[in-house]
C-alpha cells in the first residue's frame, strides 16, 4: 500500500467537544499527527491560515459556518486551497456524498465513527487519490 | 456489494481432526483447504486470503500460537479460531484475546454442531446469510469490547517485559510498540466513554424537549428543523462512543422528522406516534445505561457486607478500620451496649464484633441475643474476650469466630471475612456469566430481593474458580461471549465431577432457534431468550432451584420460624460434605417439648402453638449463624452444629435449658405454666454420615431415654 502523502499536522472542526476529544484521542494516539482544534468555521479558517494543516476534517452540520460554506471560504485563500480536505457527517446520502465531492472534498467519514480505525479511514482515503 | 469470503483454513497435524473440521465446514457450504502444520498454511495463504483460520494449539516444529503472532504482525486480520485440548488460564486467554487478537477459543475433542454453530456465529455460511449478522453490519462499527484496568495493565506489563528482551527483533518490537499504543488508546477511549456517559440522560433529555416543542407546534418549521438538529447530533455522538441502540434511536428519530409535513394534515398522527415511541424506548436505553454504568462503577466498591463493631470506646479503632479495608467491609463503630441496639433497630447490620467486657446486660451473652432480636435475623457474630471462655459458650452465644487476647488488624480482617461466609451460608446462590454489564446488573436487581445471592462473572475464562469459591447452585450462563462461547463453558462444567450437577440457564438471542437446540447438546438445564423477562427470569431460576434446594418462601415453618423438616434436610447436606471432606466432626441434637401433645389440653387452645414459638425463637437467637436449626415434627426440633463434638452439644443443650427453665406461657387455669425439654445427640461420622441416619440415631436415643425415665 502506498502513503498518498505525509502528515504531520491535521485541522479537526467540529463543533461537538464530544466528538472533538473522541477524534483526537483516536488520532493522536495511534498516529504521529499533530491535531489541532477548532470548534467552528471561522475558527477554522483563522487556525488554518495560521498552521497551515496537511488535512483538515470538517463537519458538515455546524452552526453559523456549516461545513461546505466551510471549505468555499478555504478554496477563496490562495494558501490554503490545496489543503486537502474530508467531511465527517451522520448523513451521507448518495447525493451528498457526490455534491461534496465536486466541491473538492477528498472524503467522507461518516458519524457514527470508530475512533480506533480513523486513522485507517483516513489513510484509505487520502490513498485513493 | 463485493461477493462474500468463505474460504477457511485449517491447520491441524492430526488428519481425523482435520477430516472432520473440513467435513463439517463443506457441508454447510465453506469453502476449505487442510493443512497439516504452519509451514504449509503460511504457503497456502500467499495464493488466497483466507476469511477465517481453525488453528490447532499443538503443531509440529512451529505452533499455533506463534503461527497466528506471525499473521497478526504482517497485518493480517481475519477472525481466528483456536482449537486446544486444555482449559488455559487467564493469562493465557487474555494473551491469546488481547494481543493475538483470537476470535473464539474451543475445546478438543469439539462438538460437531457446537462447532459449526459457533463458527457461524463469526462468518455465516454462504448460502443464508443470518438476519442477525445482516443487522449487525448495517449499523455501522460495533465497539471493540473494551479490556478492564486490570487486563490494560496485565497486557501492557507482558509488552514491557517483551520489549525488554535483547534478542527482540526490531520487527516484533515495531510490532508490540504500535501494539502498545493501541491498547493505551482504547484505555483512554474508555475514561472518555465513562464521561461521556454522564453526560447522556442530560443530551436525551434535550433531544426529548426539542421533539415535544416540536409536536406541540406542528406548524412551526424551525422547531421541526431544531429537533432534528438535535437529533442528528446524539445519533453521531453516541454511536461514535460505542453506545450504538441510542444512536440507532436517535437516528430514527430524525428519519421520522424529516418525514413530517408541516403543512399536511393526513398520516401525521402515525409518525408522530412512531417518533413518541422511539424517544420513550431510547429514554429507557439511556436510564440502563447510565445504571449500569454508575452500579459497574460501584460494584467493585459494593461492600461484601455491614458490621457493626460494639467495642470500648478508643480501642483499636485503626486495626478495626483497617481489617474492615481488607475484607471489603463496612464499618460502624459503638462503645456501649445499649448504644448498639439502639443502632440495630435503625440500621439492619448483616453482622457484629462484640467485645464482651462491654456486654453490661444481665445473663449469659445476651447483647448477641438482642441484637439478633432488633436485627429480626440470624446475624453472624465475633466475640472479643481477654478471659478464657469455653467453646459451648462460643457456639451458644453465637459467635461464628472468637478473637482471644489482642485485637490485630489480622485476626479482626479474618473475622469478618469468617462472618461475611457464615452469613451467605443459607441463602441459595446463582452465579451470571455473561460479558454484559447492564444484564448482570438485570439479574441482580430481579434476584437480591428474592433473597438469592448474585454474583457476576464477566471472565468466563476463569469459571473454575470461582465455582470453588462461590459454590452456586444454578448459573445462568450467556452463549455468546467474546473469545468463549457459553457452550464451551458449560461442556466444561459437565465433565466436572464437583459440578456436572449443577443446573445451567442458557441466555440465548431470541431469533436463534439452532442456538437453543445448541444449548441443549451442551448440556444446558433450560434456556431463557433475550431480552430476558423478569417474571420468566425469577419463576425459572426458583423453579430451578427448588429442585437442589426446596424454595426460599417455602423454607421456614411459618410458627416457629426455623426450617422446615425439608429445608433442613437439603441444606445439612452441604454442611455435612464439607465436614467430611476437611475430616471434621459435626453434632446433630433432636430437642423434644415433653408431653407436647397433652399442652393443649392441660393449658388450652394455642398453647402449643406458644411453646413452639417460644422454642423456634430462642434457638434462632442463639448459636452461630452457621448452624442450622429445623423443626422435625410437631414438637420436635433439630440442630445441626458443623465442626462439633456431641460433648460440646451437651454443653450448649445444658445452657439452652437454663435459657428455656426462665420461659413461662399463660395458660387457661389463670396461673402460667412451663414445659420440659428432652434431648438426644449424634455425632458424624461416627453415629450416622448423612442427615437421616443422624436424625434416626437421635431420635432412638430419645425414645429410649423417655423409656428409662
Amino acid at each position: 500500500m502506498t502513503t498518498a502523502m505525509e502528515i504531520k499536522q491535521v485541522l479537526l472542526v467540529d463543533d461537538d467537544s464530544n466528538i472533538r476529544i473522541l477524534a483526537q484521542m483516536g488520532l493522536e494516539g495511534l498516529t504521529d499527527w499533530k491535531v489541532e482544534l477548532a470548534s467552528s468555521g471561522a475558527e477554522a479558517l483563522s487556525k488554518a491560515t495560521e498552521t497551515k494543516p496537511d488535512l483538515i476534517i470538517l463537519d458538515v452540520m455546524m452552526p453559523g459556518m456549516d461545513g461546505p460554506t466551510t471549505l468555499g471560504e478555504l478554496r477563496k485563500v490562495e494558501t490554503l486551497n490545496d489543503i486537502p480536505v474530508i467531511f465527517m457527517t451522520a448523513k451521507a446520502q448518495t447525493h451528498e456524498v457526490e455534491l461534496y465531492q465536486k466541491m473538492g472534498a477528498k472524503g467522507i467519514i461518516t458519524k457514527p465513527f470508530d475512533p480506533m480505525s480513523l486513522p485507517d479511514d483516513i489513510q484509505g482515503i487520502l490513498s485513493k487519490g | 456489494m463485493t461477493e462474500q469470503n468463505t474460504y477457511i483454513l485449517v491447520i491441524d497435524d492430526d488428519k481425523n481432526f482435520r477430516d472432520l473440521v473440513g467435513d463439517l465446514l463443506k457441508s454447510r457450504g465453506y469453502e476449505v483447504v487442510l493443512t497439516r502444520s504452519a509451514k504449509e498454511a503460511t504457503a497456502t495463504m500467499e495464493a488466497k486470503r483466507p476469511a477465517l483460520a481453525v488453528v490447532d494449539y499443538r503443531l509440529p516444529e512451529t505452533d499455533g500460537m506463534s503461527w497466528i503472532s506471525t499473521v497478526r504482525e504482517q497485518n493480517h486480520n481475519f477472525p481466528i479460531v483456536l482449537c486446544t485440548g486444555n482449559w488455559c488460564d487467564q493469562k493465557t486467554f487474555n494473551w491469546l484475546r488481547n494481543i493475538l487478537r483470537v476470535s473464539l477459543v474451543i475445546q478438543k475433542p469439539i462438538v460437531p454442531e457446537l462447532f459449526l454453530h459457533s463458527l457461524e456465529n463469526i462468518i455465516p455460511p454462504p448460502a443464508q446469510k443470518s438476519p442477525a449478522q445482516a443487522n449487525e453490519n448495517a449499523t455501522g462499527f460495533k465497539p471493540q469490547p473494551i479490556l478492564d484496568a486490570a487486563q490494560v495493565e496485565e497486557s501492557l506489563e507482558q509488552i514491557e517485559k517483551m520489549l525488554t528482551d535483547e534478542d527482540i527483533f526490531p520487527e516484533e518490537a515495531e510490532r508490540l510498540k504500535k501494539l502498545k499504543r493501541r491498547i493505551e488508546t482504547q484505555n483512554a477511549i474508555k475514561k472518555a466513554r465513562e464521561s461521556f456517559v454522564k453526560e447522556l440522560p442530560e443530551s436525551w433529555k434535550v433531544l426529548t424537549s426539542a421533539v415535544q416543542k416540536a409536536r406541540e407546534n406542528p406548524r412551526n418549521l424551525l422547531l421541526l428543523q431544531d429537533a432534528m438538529g438535535v437529533a442528528h447530533k446524539v445519533k453521531g455522538t453516541a454511536g461514535s462512543y460505542g453506545f450504538t441502540k441510542v444512536g440507532q434511536f436517535a437516528e430514527r428519530i430524525e428519519d421520522f422528522l424529516i418525514t413530517v409535513d408541516p403543512h399536511s394534515d393526513t398520516h401525521q398522527e402515525v409518525v408522530w406516534a412512531e417518533i413518541i415511541r422511539c424517544v420513550t424506548e431510547g429514554t429507557q436505553v439511556v436510564e440502563e445505561i447510565s445504571k449500569a454504568e454508575s452500579t459497574s462503577a460501584e460494584s467493585r466498591k459494593l461492600p461484601a457486607m455491614s458490621c457493626l463493631a460494639v467495642v470500648p470506646e478508643g480501642e483499636y479503632p485503626t486495626e478495626l478500620k483497617g481489617a474492615a479495608a481488607d475484607a471489603n467491609c463496612e464499618l460502624d463503630l459503638v462503645g456501649s451496649s445499649v448504644g448498639a441496639i439502639v443502632k440495630f433497630g435503625k440500621t439492619a447490620f448483616d453482622s457484629a464484633i462484640i467485645d464482651l467486657s462491654l456486654d453490661m446486660t444481665s445473663g449469659r451473652f445476651q447483647l448477641a441475643r438482642e441484637l439478633r432480636q432488633a436485627a429480626r435475623k440470624i446475624i453472624p457474630f465475633c466475640f472479643v474476650s481477654s478471659n478464657e471462655i469455653s467453646q459451648a459458650d462460643i457456639v451458644y452465644g453465637g459467635a461464628s469466630v472468637l478473637i482471644s487476647g489482642d485485637a490485630t488488624r489480622g485476626n479482626l480482617s479474618e473475622a469478618m471475612q469468617i462472618m461475611t461466609i457464615a452469613g451467605q451460608m443459607r441463602k441459595p446462590r446463582v452465579l451470571c456469566v455473561d460479558d454484559d454489564p447492564l444484564l448482570s446488573s438485570f439479574v441482580e436487581s430481579v434476584l437480591s430481593p428474592a433473597g438469592i445471592t448474585v454474583r457476576s462473572l464477566n471472565e468466563p475464562i476463569v469459571i473454575l474458580d470461582v465455582m470453588h469459591e462461590f459454590q452456586p447452585d444454578l448459573i445462568l450462563l450467556d452463549v455468546i461471549m467474546p473469545g468463549l462461547t457459553g457452550y464451551e463453558v458449560c461442556r466444561l462444567l459437565k465433565s466436572h465431577e464437583d459440578w456436572k450437577h449443577v443446573p445451567v440457564i442458557f441466555l440465548t438471542s431470541k431469533s436463534d432457534s439452532e442456538g437453543k437446540r445448541a444449548a441443549f447438546t451442551a448440556g444446558g438445564t433450560d434456556f431463557l431468550s433475550k431480552p430476558v423477562l423478569m417474571d420468566e427470569l425469577l419463576s425459572r431460576v426458583k423453579a430451578h432451584l427448588s429442585k437442589t434446594l426446596s424454595e426460599v418462601s417455602t423454607r421456614i415453618d411459618p410458627q416457629s420460624k426455623v426450617l422446615t423438616a425439608g429445608a433442613l434436610a437439603a441444606e445439612s447436606e452441604p454442611l455435612i460434605n464439607i465436614c467430611s471432606q476437611q475430616s471434621q466432626s459435626l453434632a446433630a441434637g433432636v430437642i423434644s417439648i415433653v408431653d407436647y401433645d397433652q399442652l393443649d389440653v392441660l393449658h388450652g387452645a394455642f398453647s402449643k402453638e406458644h411453646t413452639v414459638g417460644k422454642l423456634g425463637e430462642l434457638l434462632n437467637e442463639r448459636l452461630r449463624a452457621e448452624d442450622l436449626r429445623g423443626r422435625i415434627a410437631e414438637g420436635e426440633f433439630m440442630i445441626i452444629l458443623p465442626g462439633e463434638t456431641i460433648e460440646v452439644l451437651g454443653k450448649v443443650f445444658e445452657l439452652f435449658k437454663d435459657d428455656w427453665n426462665k420461659m413461662w406461657f399463660p395458660s387457661v387455669r389463670g396461673r402460667e405454666f412451663q414445659t420440659d425439654l428432652a434431648f438426644s445427640t449424634a455425632e458424624f461420622p461416627l453415629e450416622g454420615d448423612n442427615f437421616e441416619k443422624l436424625k434416626d440415631y437421635a431420635l432412638r436415643g430419645l425414645k429410649q431415654r423417655s423409656a428409662m425415665s
